[in-house]
């Protein structure tokens, strides 16, 4: 095959046995790959009725046909299983190094199940895989486990692991990969530690092959040009990364504060891109075959939290800075390298702490019951709070379970920001009503990248909304759930969809797999997928009543800022979209809609 | 007579390099004349970033008043008072 591989790696863990098994043309075609794919085989499997913790949950490492081909920003991969968070579907995105390597290696995927003994990892060179045990590895964290794992296998192979919150099956772990990368969100890491599994090294030598190589390198030629002719991914983002956001979303009153108590953080400044460059940057960070380079490393030279690492972007920026009212940015970005080298999602650690910090202020949590003060902008508490969580120690414990247990807990379920119990990211719904939307019907819960329509709310790409209103929004959330889901899927960084479309990821697509992909066909496979995950989510128990946001947010009228006085209009936008989606009124797909997606088995 | 309004502009990323400052306050009564002011006080690098050849300001520009984007109000002209706040964004993005 060309494009992909046509191969998966199959890892029994509690058998401890690997075995290489084809993947189906079709399932390739109609899925495209990545989080497309493995969501129809944790479909199939059935991993909806599992627990999520248990050995039969899959965990799925899944690349995309453009992954590893040079195709503009073609580096990614999704890591998938049912969420220990949510309970919902659960596919992280990442870049970096390891997904195109594994491509090298031979493999689309790696499909592991089971429970290991006692700790291991896998190697993966060249096509064959081995099971080996991690137990001088298992305790140490991402950065250390990198080393040792590159130390027992081959200097350039490329690792993903947990650090100790996956270990310890902490509900807010990520898997992280080349050290700063981050299959981020829904838990997926502490899946991984639930198998025994500390890290997969990769190695391969053999180049991903396109079945049109002419046409491929003209597809790419015209992809780039427009990337590198648009001023955002030719110019905004590689010069400041991602954290430029900061003051821009700040600006539009739309920077969640205080556990989005509200939208406007005074001192949003102080943590803003433009400081973070003058103050801490070291350099920029590319992943694979990408121009942009958004990573950003970075060095506290003195002080407190002296030291260096990677980031903080935007997400972090916020959910470290402004939700827990942390001004400091040594503090928010010491805290960020924690998160990476402890493997936590520092969005959903952030907006946890955030919610400790509100229960403490309303009096719901005592200074007793956390065993510290939990006061906002305590930038000392936010580093040190990435190790108690990742340990489970002490208010860490709570904080492991993510916000939506944690204020149950306290009997406030209401004062967690999630949807689907994964944490919102750092846009206020109420001054951006196409995103809230967007939470509420995002099949992974609370997240941007399902359907980031601020690029059009506020950033007027491709074209501007009135982020204030809730017209139109519910067709617009659904062209950019479709677009992104076949994004994600073909392998390719959605940063990219800043200046090209599905028109380019259709091409790209078609001249590396020899498959007919059009810009309609494309777009089809994306909701195909999207609809495929709504009918794991609908299978795993969740209903109409779980596609909402936190009743602050519905009801609370916004304190200040341009948004002042508005509440989300989910109730308008959420009945609209169901209809564009071709879902009856309880959000179920129907026959009609399931048949035109060849979603009928 | 009446008073020209007293506004704060604030500007970012690039535009901060380019001016070398990140707030500023002018008098001004409309966008407009908050722009043409800025592109007379900072010059052709400035002026190329905010205004096409043919002086329409830019798409990818996003200006605003007070936290609201210029297009849902009144354009280049929309008035301004005492105390407003005029942003400048330049093209970013992020996630
Ligand atoms: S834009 Fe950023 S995240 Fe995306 S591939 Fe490039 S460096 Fe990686």
């Amino acid at each position: 095959m060309t494009g992909w591989t046509g191969k998966m790696l199959r890892v029994d863990l509690t058998a401890g046995e690997t075995s290489v098994e084809e993947l189906c043309r079709h399932d390739l075609r109609d899925f495209v790959g990545a989080r497309g794919l493995g969501s129809r085989l944790l479909y199939v499997a059935g991993a909806y009725a599992v627990d999520p913790l248990a050995p039969e949950n899959p965990l799925i490492f899944a690349t995309g046909p453009l992954t590893g081909t040079y195709a503009p920003s073609g580096g990614r991969y999704n890591v998938l299983c049912r969420s220990p968070l949510t309970g919902a579907i659960a596919a992280s995105n990442s870049g970096g190094y390891w997904g195109p390597e594994l491509k090298f290696a031979g493999f689309d995927l790696i499909y592991v199940t089971g429970k290991a003994a006692s700790p291991v990892y896998l190697w993966v060179n060249d096509g064959r895989a081995e099971i080996r045990p991690a137990d001088g590895i298992w305790g140490k964290t991402v950065s250390e486990t990198e080393d040792a794992v590159r130390a027992q296998t081959h200097p350039e192979a490329k690792v993903a692991c947990i650090g100790p919150a996956g270990e310890r099956l902490v509900r807010i772990a990520c898997v992280v990969n080349d050290k700063s990368r981050a299959a981020g969100r829904s838990g997926v890491g502490a899946v991984m530690g639930s198998k025994n599994l500390k890290a997969i090294a990769v190695r391969g030598t053999r180049p991903v092959r396109v079945a049109d190589k002419e046409g491929f390198k003209a597809a790419r030629k015209r992809a780039m040009e427009k990337i590198l002719s648009h001023p955002v991914t030719s110019g905004g983002l590689p010069t400041y990364g991602t954290a430029v956001l900061v003051n821009v979303i700040n600006a539009h009153g739309a920077f969640p504060t205080r556990n989005f108590q509200t939208g406007v953080f005074a001192e949003a400044e102080r943590i803003s891109g433009e400081t973070l460059a003058k103050e801490y940057l070291v350099r920029k960070k590319a992943c694979f075959a990408c121009s942009m380079a958004c990573g950003r490393p970075t060095l506290i030279p003195s002080g407190p939290f002296k030291g260096s690492g990677e980031g903080p972007e935007y997400e972090a920026a916020w959910a470290l800075g402004a939700d827990c009212g942390v001004s400091d940015l040594a503090a928010v970005t010491a805290a960020n390298w924690q998160c990476n080298e402890m493997g936590i999602d520092p969005i959903s650690y952030g907006a946890t702490l955030a919610c400790a910090m509100e229960l403490y202020q309303r009096g719901y949590l005592t200074r007793e019951q956390a065993g510290r003060e939990m006061r906002w902008g305590d930038g000392q508490l936010l580093v040190e709070g990435v190790r108690l969580t990742a340990l489970r120690e002490g208010i860490g414990n709570l904080l492991a379970e993510g916000s939506y247990r944690l204020a149950s807990e306290f009997g406030h379920p209401e004062l967690s920001m999630t949807a689907k119990k994964q944490e919102y990211p750092a846009y206020e719904p109420r001054a951006v009503q196409g995103i809230g939307l967007n939470y509420a019907t995002s099949n992974r819960g609370g997240c941007h990248v399902r359907g980031y329509t601020i690029s059009s709310e506020v950033l007027g790409i491709p074209e501007k909304l009135d982020p204030l209103v809730p017209d139109n929004k519910a067709f617009w959330v659904k062209a950019f759930q479709d677009a992104t889901a076949l994004v994600d899927s073909s392998g390719v960084c959605l940063f990219v969809t800043f200046a090209i479309g599905a028109p380019e990821i259709a091409d790209l697509l078609a001249a590396a797999t020899g498959e007919a992909y059009t810009t309609e066909s494309g777009l089809l496979a994306g909701e195909r997928i999207w609809n495929l995950e709504r009918m794991f989510n609908l299978k795993a128990g969740f209903t109409r009543a779980d596609d909402t946001l936190a009743p602050r947010l519905l009801s609370e009228p916004m304190p200040e800022g341009p948004a002042r006085g508005q509440v989300s209009r989910l109730e308008v936008m959420l009945p609209e979209y169901y209809r564009l989606r071709g879902w009856d009124e309880e959000g179920r797909p129907t026959e009609e809609t399931l048949a035109r997606l060849g979603l009928k088995w | 007579m009446v008073a020209v309004p007293a506004v704060q502009v604030q500007l970012f990323a690039t535009l901060r390099e380019v001016t070398g400052t990140s707030r500023l306050a002018l008098e001004a009564s409309s966008v407009r004349e908050v722009l043409s002011l800025l592109a007379s006080q900072y010059g052709e690098e400035l002026r190329r970033r905010l205004f096409t050849p043919a002086g329409q300001l830019q798409e990818t520009v996003a200006v605003l008043v007070n936290g609201r984007n210029i297009r849902f109000l009144q354009g280049p002209d929309t008035p301004l008072r005492a105390g407003d706040t005029v942003t400048l964004i330049p093209p970013v993005a992020g996630g």
